[in-house]
């Protein structure tokens, strides 16, 4: 079974071209921040893929929740934003997000980050 | 003066009168006689016979010429004195006149004669006291004028107060300085009238502050604002300011803060202050307030100004335009993001495009990638405009950071078979700034000379330097720029169009950007350039001052060296991990106690940076293994804990214990210090007096050694042990506390590795024939006086110290 990763973002165009980039995973997505949350509780995905500017609740708000709560708060957030500014990267990843992503992004760059996140347990190299 | 002589020389007014005085007394005589005769004819004959009427008659006759002699003389005596006296008359008028020469004739009567010639002397005598005083009074004016003109020749201003208090004299000077004063007075009237008008006329709010804290000026403003407070300003004027402070905190957002901020200000004699003040009531407005303190001619402190501008609207207009770009940048992003998405997307799938279907589906990737970079210019201008970017300020190897450029370049200069020729120095360039922006400044640079040279074309990199500045040359032979062209080079949207390609690639920001972020580093950004030549651009950064160099800068010498990080936090591993190796050392990391051993073992590294929680061994316990190994014993440790280990870490042989978190530039300071000292010879200093071992210590370190020092008898061979000193200073009567099997045990190991004992104060006659045989084996000195630090130093200069390295 291949690992599932939510995505979370109000655009509809966007939500089929990150299914697209991360075919080769199981991808659940959301078009609001509420519904994003309550599916991300209710799968415990992989991995979760927020944007921030969404109807319901903000991807900062999505992220602050999992994160505060022990049972979801080892599932890695990427947030994948048209907010691109340094102070507002800084902000979102202060929450304690694994990545943030500015958009537009290369679907390289995305895919090779969510594979990076999901051996996380080997990301750091020992000697 | 002489007096007149005389032709008649002067007779007594008797004698004169004497005659006359001898005939009058003979007649009266003879009048009486006649007068009694005649009285007794009468008294005794009774009868009047013609004897006694003649002597009656006779004498009446005698009596009346006696009254005609007396009158007559009387007479002559009148005349004669009249005539005298006019003559003393005269004298005496002239010589109220003030003509002291005149003089009295001579006169008839001796005794006025007398009177007129003491008159005459008087006159004489005081005719030469005349003269002697119109002579004094010459002198006395002369000495006046030249007292005058001394005194207005002085360039004191000088005035004389009589007792009575009245000022009596003044000079020039005086005057011309109270002239001046008076001028002086006036302007000052005119520049305090001026100083108010402007004071009052600002829409800042104005308050000054005197060195004893009292409100010595306020302007209009400030009392408008105390008003709109709903605070009164009665008073506010010799009131001390914090009493004021304390009278408006209740009307700011934060009272706490803004106290705390005013009264650090105002204790603060020397600083500038900023600090934006966010007030609550009665409406919520913001304020950013300058504070400056005021000094004297002679720099002493006067006071403090403090100005409280109304930045309400400002602040307003700020976030307006930072949540416009902000907004309008998201929403240019999020289309852009399908656009660009697709067609990268597309151009991933291989062999399902037509090459033309290919080519312009790759037209739309290159522009939608330029909008990318248009936003992200557009953004980085805004920010830098408003000064919101602030600068990080590490210092760096700015070579370092502009071969990486060139590294991530090489497949674009590769592209258009451009040569690049890079001049570097041989030791690391030094600048503080952000290396993100000077990477992205030279980037810049770098790939405006690669858009603007032609395949083929050459590039050189080379950067120069003196004592002061930096400078970064990027240099091309490409189509270079007229003179008209490079004026507009850095203003905003102008891009030399590019004749090779006849298209202008950028986002015409860039150099702008470039311009903005080199005067942030306090640099200077130049081009000159030759059409069909090509172009230098450089650009300058200000060097690190030496002794900044020496903090935190690792020399050449030590970049290279091998650190073994101890850690198991892999955040903490990634961060300590980046720390070390941007300065050039060659890092390991272990995650638990005993890979840490076993790699210490294996690799020897330079240093080891030993954390304490570890999840199999406690770090102490590894330092103690490390220490007591011959393989690992040399090799320095560095204990790094969250916690104080109140010199646990150097008792078992730690060069040093830091606490974490800790700033890179702290980190390196101390590993920078710990790899350099180690060719230093190693002294121990065991003192329990603590000013004699911290002068001792410090002594010591000036010499050029590495000291480490305890004041407990206890932890001496504990530290001996695991530390391997060349040289030991002990202060005797530490080691007499011992028990003797200590010190026997410290002489062995001494012995054992090869250090010397240099034994500070008296030591006991009866111990040292208890220790004789055991000293045999050490090198031992001892210094009688524990006092005499230049003594001690001197002698562990003397002292063998051998290094084993």
């Amino acid at each position: 079974m291949s690992q599932r990763i939510v995505i979370a973002d109000d655009e509809p165009d966007i939500r089929r071209l990150i299914a697209l980039i991360l075919r080769e995973y199981t991808v659940l997505s959301a078009k609001r921040g509420d519904e994003a949350l309550q599916l991300i509780r209710q799968e415990m995905p992989d991995l979760a893929i927020l944007d921030i500017s969404m109807p319901g609740l903000n991807g900062l708000e999505i992220a602050h929740a999992l994160l505060a709560d022990p049972t979801t708060a080892r599932i890695p957030l990427i947030f994948l934003s048209a907010y691109g500014q340094q102070r507002e990267i800084d902000a979102g990843l202060a929450i304690g997000v694994a990545l943030y992503i500015v958009k537009p992004f290369d679907p390289d760059e995305l895919l090779q980050s969510v594979e990076e996140l999901l051996t996380h347990e080997s990301q750091v190299k020992m000697i | 003066m002489k007096f007149h002589s005389s032709s008649r020389s002067p007779k007594s007014l008797m004698r004169q009168f004497s005659i006359y005085l001898v005939l009058m007394g003979v007649l009266l005589l003879a009048s009486f006689i006649m007068l009694f005769t005649s009285a007794a004819v009468v008294v005794n004959k009774v009868s009047v016979n013609s004897t006694g009427l003649l002597l009656t008659l006779g004498s009446f006759g005698l009596a009346l010429f006696t009254i005609a002699l007396l009158w007559f003389l009387a007479f002559r005596l009148a005349k004669l004195l009249r005539v005298q006296l006019s003559s003393f008359k005269t004298a005496s008028l002239r010589f109220a006149e003030g003509q002291l020469s005149s003089c009295i004739e001579p006169l008839s009567a001796i005794e006025l004669n007398e009177v007129g010639q003491t008159f005459n002397r008087m006159a004489v005598a005081l005719g030469e006291q005349q003269l002697e005083l119109t002579e004094q009074n010459r002198r006395l004016n002369q000495a006046n004028t030249t007292f005058r003109a001394l005194l207005d020749s002085a360039d004191d201003a000088i005035l004389y107060v009589t007792a009575d208090g009245r000022i009596h004299d003044v000079n020039r000077r005086l005057i011309a300085q109270m002239d001046e004063l008076t001028e002086q007075n006036r302007r000052l009237n005119h520049a305090n009238t001026t100083f108010r008008a402007l004071l009052d006329s600002t829409d800042d709010a104005i308050l000054y502050v005197a060195a004893d804290g009292r409100i010595r000026d306020v302007n209009r403003r400030l009392i408008a604002q105390m008003d709109e407070m709903e605070k009164s300003a009665d008073h506010i004027m010799e009131i001390p300011f914090m009493d004021y402070v304390h009278a408006v905190q209740d009307r700011m957002r934060n009272p706490d803060e803004y106290v705390s901020f005013m009264e650090h200000a105002i204790a603060d004699t020397g600083q500038d202050f900023s600090f934006i003040l966010s007030r609550s009531l009665p409406d919520p407005r913001e304020y950013m307030m300058y504070s400056t303190p005021v000094r004297g001619a002679q720099g002493e402190y006067l006071g403090r100004f403090f100005s409280i501008r109304d930045v309400t609207h400002e602040k307003a207009v700020d976030r307006m335009k930072s949540e416009f770009v902000s907004l309008v940048s998201h929403e240019l992003r999020t289309p852009l993001t399908s656009i660009k998405g697709y067609v990268d997307l597309l151009l991933r799938e291989p062999g399902q495009l037509d090459v033309t279907q290919r080519e312009s589906l790759e037209i739309v990737q290159k522009n939608a990638r330029r909008l990318v970079a248009l936003i992200n210019d557009l953004l980085d201008l805004s920010h830098l405009e408003e000064g919101k970017d602030v600068l990080r300020r590490t210092m760096f190897d700015v070579q370092t950071i502009i071969q990486d450029v060139i590294q991530m370049f090489q497949v674009q200069l590769q592209s258009k078979e451009q040569m690049l020729a890079s001049d570097f120095s041989p030791s690391p360039v030094l600048v503080v700034g952000d290396p993100e922006r000077v990477a992205q400044i030279f980037m810049n640079l770098l790939s405006n000379a690669h858009k603007y040279t032609p395949t083929g074309g050459r590039i050189a990199v080379t950067i120069r330097q003196d004592a002061r500045q930096v400078q970064i040359a990027v240099s091309d032979n490409g189509i270079g720029m007229s003179a008209e062209e490079q004026r507009k080079l850095f203003t905003r949207f102008y891009r030399v169009k590019n004749h090779i390609t006849q298209e202008a690639g950028g986002t015409g920001l860039g150099l702008a950007i470039t311009k903005m972020l080199v005067e942030m580093h306090n640099g200077d950004i130049q081009v000159r350039s030759t059409p069909g030549e090509g172009s230098i651009f450089s650009f300058t950064l200000p060097k690190v001052q030496e002794q900044v160099v020496s903090v935190a800068a690792v020399p050449s010498t030590l970049s290279g060296k091998r650190l073994l990080l101890v850690e198991d936090d892999p955040d903490q591993i990634a961060l300590y991990q980046r720390y070390l190796t941007e300065y050039g050392y060659d890092v390991l990391v272990a995650a638990t106690g005993k890979s840490a051993i076993h790699l210490a073992e294996t690799a020897q590294p330079d240093l080891i940076c030993l954390d304490i929680v570890l999840p199999d061994i406690n770090g102490l316990q590894v330092l103690e293994q490390l220490k007591s190994q011959a393989a690992t014993s040399d090799i320095p440790v560095l204990v790094l804990s969250v916690t104080d280990d109140n010199g646990q870490a150097r008792l078992l042989g730690a060069v040093d214990h830091a606490r974490k978190p800790i700033s890179q530039h702290d980190l390196l300071q101390l590993i920078h210090a710990i790899l350099k000292d180690r060719s230093k010879p190693l002294v121990l200093v065991a003192e329990s007096a603590a000013v004699s071992r911290v002068l001792l210590v410090e002594s010591l370190q000036q010499a050029g050694f590495r000291v480490i020092e305890t004041f407990n008898a206890d932890a001496l061979v504990s530290l001996v042990v695991h530390h391997r000193p060349n040289l030991i200073v002990s202060n005797v009567d530490l080691l007499y506390s011992q028990e003797l099997s200590t010190l026997s045990e410290l002489l062995q190991i001494c012995a054992e590795i090869k250090a010397s004992l240099l034994l500070v104060g008296v030591f006991p006659q009866a111990l040292y024939e208890q220790m004789k045989e055991l000293m045999k084996a050490v090198i031992v000195h001892s210094i009688a006086n524990p006092s005499n630090v230049q003594e001690i130093v001197a002698a562990v200069k003397e002292m063998p110290t051998e290094i084993e390295v």
